[in-house]
């Protein structure tokens, strides 16, 4: 969230995420989440700072890696 | 991972049709410099470096689909950049030649102006994915 405030310019993204706090529960990296869901560090870094919308099928190995229902990682901002 | 192997393995083919192609390209060369090469061979001797261009070509767009699904964006979005730029670059400069006497290019220019615009186009698409 930190990140995300302190970001440049607007979100590019529609979705709002809570992939940085599932992400530090589990004590993982970037690098390692990234390697975990066969994505770049940069990508993981973009989902984080709102600034890319994952596809639905990244969406929901991101779900399923966290084991959470997809629409309690990802909410689309109503703003 | 996966794509990563994939990656990789692509980025070994560039390098290695990219190889064939500089050294190609120096023997074709120097056998046209030294009048070696037979009158019915002209084109087939010149396009032969083509040959592993191609497949270099091939190699690099493999590399490309490994990426993920935002590499990919970028690079799409750099490759845009690329031939609208281009695009304008190469029909304003055609009319400059026809029309007001500019200089005639060779045709070999305008694959350097592209690659140097998709990796500029590139850069600023993945800048706006940063925080």
């Amino acid at each position: 969230m930190g990140c995300r405030l302190a970001c440049r310019g607007a979100p590019l993204s529609l979705l709002r995420n809570t992939l940085r706090v599932l992400r530090a529960e589990r004590g993982w990296s970037q690098a390692e989440l990234a390697e975990r869901l066969d994505v770049s560090r940069q990508t993981i870094n973009a989902l984080e700072v709102d600034k890319y919308d994952p596809s639905l099928p990244l969406a929901y190995k991101i779900a399923r890696l966290f084991e959470r229902p997809i629409e309690h990682i990802f909410l689309f901002d109503e703003r | 991972m996966i794509s990563k192997q994939l990656r990789r393995q692509a980025w070994a083919r560039f390098a290695l049709w990219m190889a064939l192609y500089v050294v190609l390209v120096l023997v074709v060369s120097t056998l046209f410099d030294a009048g070696q090469i037979p009158r019915g061979l002209l084109v087939p001797a010149a396009l032969l470096p083509m040959v592993p261009a191609v497949l270099a070509a091939f190699a690099s767009m493999d590399r490309i689909r490994a990426l993920d699904e935002m590499q990919r964006k970028i690079q799409a979005d750099g490759i845009l950049f690329s031939w609208v730029i281009t695009a304008v670059v190469t029909l304003s400069y055609g009319f400059l030649e026809v029309y007001a006497g500019a200089p005639r290019l060779s045709m070999f220019a305008v694959w350097p102006l592209m690659a140097v615009l998709w990796a500029a186009g590139s850069l600023v698409a993945a800048r706006r994915y940063r925080c």
